[in-house]
């Protein structure tokens, strides 16, 4: 048991370690996509929260575009130092999920569905519509960034991808943290049984709707706070940003790593971020990307429904198989 | 003392009227029979006395209380918990994490402790009357299984098990032992009645003859979603209108 426990510590300085030193490998245009990579983690864990309930929602870009809205305006309006309008952007999420609720609570799967899709298309249409204070087609330009920190001999502006890159970080490994923990407490417990048997939750006194509620407002919180990282980053947001293309692509990183464990949305994201990056930006193929993402959902749904993180397991197990023959070859 | 009280109570779905004017009354510690024919209404009355569905007419009295309309987990947090016809569980959980489910109710936990403490749904209070549940229902060695690999009896009785950790003073159970062979259904009755024993008030469904005269206090019988008969089992056995309740539909399933 030791062992495991030396192994997994390790195995965690390894990863920080990379996740620190990589930004040093890539050039300048990489280090802009490892910005948004991390911040699309953040994005996808918060979508998997919500789908803990069993619930799947196409309204939850919308919502990482009410952070990204709010926050800016905040900031631009009121003056917010960007930290506290992020953190407000974030809040203003949550509300206005927890007031969308009400209606779409009343309805259950396939029509929840439906259901969160024209609600994202009605807060978008108020983007649209509502040159003051959104800014109509165009949106918003001009977001502050983050204030540059001086610290002595140590100057921080983050304007630098790699310094933006290290604050995402931070930010996100907190977040996931947070939903990590709940996650595995009673509240995650009592997520998953309503997911899979609501009628026997309710029976023993759970608040099914109460606690679907807490599951979006939750996720919608951070979606809001991924949306917030992006503005201030960028600089510029529009309602097309948030449209239901870029919802597709989130599904297809949740549904092509899986949703049952922890890590499989960021296998998901990661694996297709580098393939688009990578592989397509090399053959020229990027603008295909709607049509590439579609193909690949579609291949994921019909020949490994359950995503990636299905098949790890046997990765390692091959893996560890031959590690330990090997240790035995050698006693 | 009477804890429940069903008084004129309808359930209409599109179409049909599955309980048509029931009356109830159970009273305090009793371990209460309602049979009838399939199709009698009995899971239709289950369901509306635990506000899975609303009654379209009547009223459900608990404690004195009005509850009819109230949610199922209202209903619950008032102590009147039921279990269901078709195993109900969440077979992709352990055995005991689907009992921890029923200590819903019993495990408010602030939330700094909810993200700080370790596993914290393993506190003591926790695993020992989660442990003590599935000792009562003879589970333990299957604690921490899924719930998809038990037998079919262990599953029912784990049904029961998930009901009994919200602690309930009024115990619906629907057909509990249907799928057990005569030996898990003798073990099972022994328990039912180790309930009672604890206070627990209940009402049971039940096909099995023989376990419903041999636990049951008295028994109410429906057909066609109405009231029939009430007595006791040898009252009810000896009832004319039952006996020819039952052939009657045996005729007709025939
Ligand atoms: N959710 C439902 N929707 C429509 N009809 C139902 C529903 N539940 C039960 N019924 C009908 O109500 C009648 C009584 O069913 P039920 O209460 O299950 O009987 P029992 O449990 O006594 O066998 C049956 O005719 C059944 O088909
Ligand atoms: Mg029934």
């Amino acid at each position: 048991m030791p062992e495991t426990r030396a192994l997994r510590i390790s195995g965690a300085l390894a990863l920080a370690a990379a996740l620190v030193a990589l930004p040093h490998v890539l050039s300048f245009s990489q280090q802009e996509i490892l910005v948004f990579l991390v911040i699309n983690v953040l994005l996808v864990m918060s979508y998997r929260f919500l789908a803990l309930t069993g619930e799947w929602s196409l309204g939850h870009v919308v919502m990482m575009g009410v952070g990204a809205y709010a926050s800016a305006i905040v900031s631009k309006r009121l003056g917010f130092p960007v930290p506290l309008a992020m953190f407000t952007g974030a809040a203003v999420a949550a509300v206005v999920a927890w007031l969308l609720s009400f209606p779409l609570f009343r309805m259950k799967g396939f029509y929840f569905l439906i259901g969160s899709f024209a609600a994202g298309e009605v807060i978008r249409l108020l983007w649209k519509r509502f040159r003051d204070p959104f800014g109509g087609p165009k949106g918003l330009k001009r977001i502050d960034e983050l204030p540059d920190i001086e610290l002595g001999a140590l100057q921080i502006d983050f304007f630098d991808p790699v310094a933006y890159y290290y604050f995402c970080l931070i930010v996100v490994v907190v977040s996931l943290w947070f939903l990590f923990r709940v996650e595995r407490s009673r509240v995650g417990l009592t997520f998953h049984a309503i997911h899979w048997r609501d009628n026997l939750a309710a029976s023993v006194g759970v608040d099914t709707r109460g606690y679907r509620t807490l599951a979006l407002v939750i996720a919608s919180f951070f979606a809001g706070l991924s949306g917030t990282l992006f503005a201030h980053y960028v600089g510029a947001i529009n309602p097309n940003r948030f449209s239901v293309e870029e919802m597709v692509y989130v599904l297809t990183w949740a549904i092509v790593g899986g949703t049952a464990t922890f890590y499989g949305p960021i296998l998901g994201v990661v694996l297709l971020t580098a393939l688009n990056e990578v592989v397509f930006r090399e053959l020229g193929l990027e603008q295909a990307r709607p049509l590439i993402y579609g193909v690949v959902l579609i291949a994921f749904v019909v020949f490994l429904p359950r995503g990636i993180e299905s098949v790890v397991p046997r990765l390692l197990r091959v893996g560890g198989g031959l590690s330990l023959s090997g240790g035995r070859r050698g006693t | 003392m009477e804890v429940l009280r069903v008084e004129g109570l309808v359930k209409r779905f599109a179409g049909i009227v599955a309980v048509d004017g029931l009356d109830l009354a159970v009273r305090e510690g009793e371990i209460r029979g309602l049979i009838g024919p399939n199709g009698a209404g009995k899971t239709t009355t289950f369901n509306v006395i635990s506000g899975l569905f609303a009654p379209s007419a009547g009223r459900v009295v608990y404690r004195g209380e009005d509850v009819s309309g109230l949610p199922m987990h209202r209903i619950a947090g008032k102590g009147l918990v039921r279990t269901f016809q078709h195993s109900t569980l969440c077979l992709e959980m352990r055995v005991f994490e689907n009992v921890l489910i029923g200590r819903h109710l019993h495990n408010r936990s602030d939330p700094v402790s909810l993200l700080f403490r370790r596993g914290r749904w393993r506190e003591a209070e926790d695993r020992e009357h989660v442990d003590e549940v599935l000792r009562f229902f003879e589970l333990e060695t299957h604690r921490d299984a899924l719930a998809s690999e038990l037998p079919y009896g262990a599953q029912r009785a784990l049904g029961m098990a998930i009901a009994l950790a919200a602690r309930p003073d009024t115990i619906l159970l629907d057909e509990p032992f249907t799928g057990m062979n005569p030996e898990e259904t003798r073990r099972m009755m022994r328990l039912v009645e180790a309930l009672r024993e604890r206070g627990i008030t209940i009402l049971l469904v039940e096909h099995d003859m023989q376990a419903i005269m041999g636990l049951c206090d008295r028994i109410t019988v429906m057909n066609f979603g109405r009231f029939l008969a009430e007595g006791t089992p040898a009252e009810i056995r000896a009832d004319a209108r039952v006996v020819e309740a039952y052939l009657g539909s045996s005729r007709r399933a025939s």
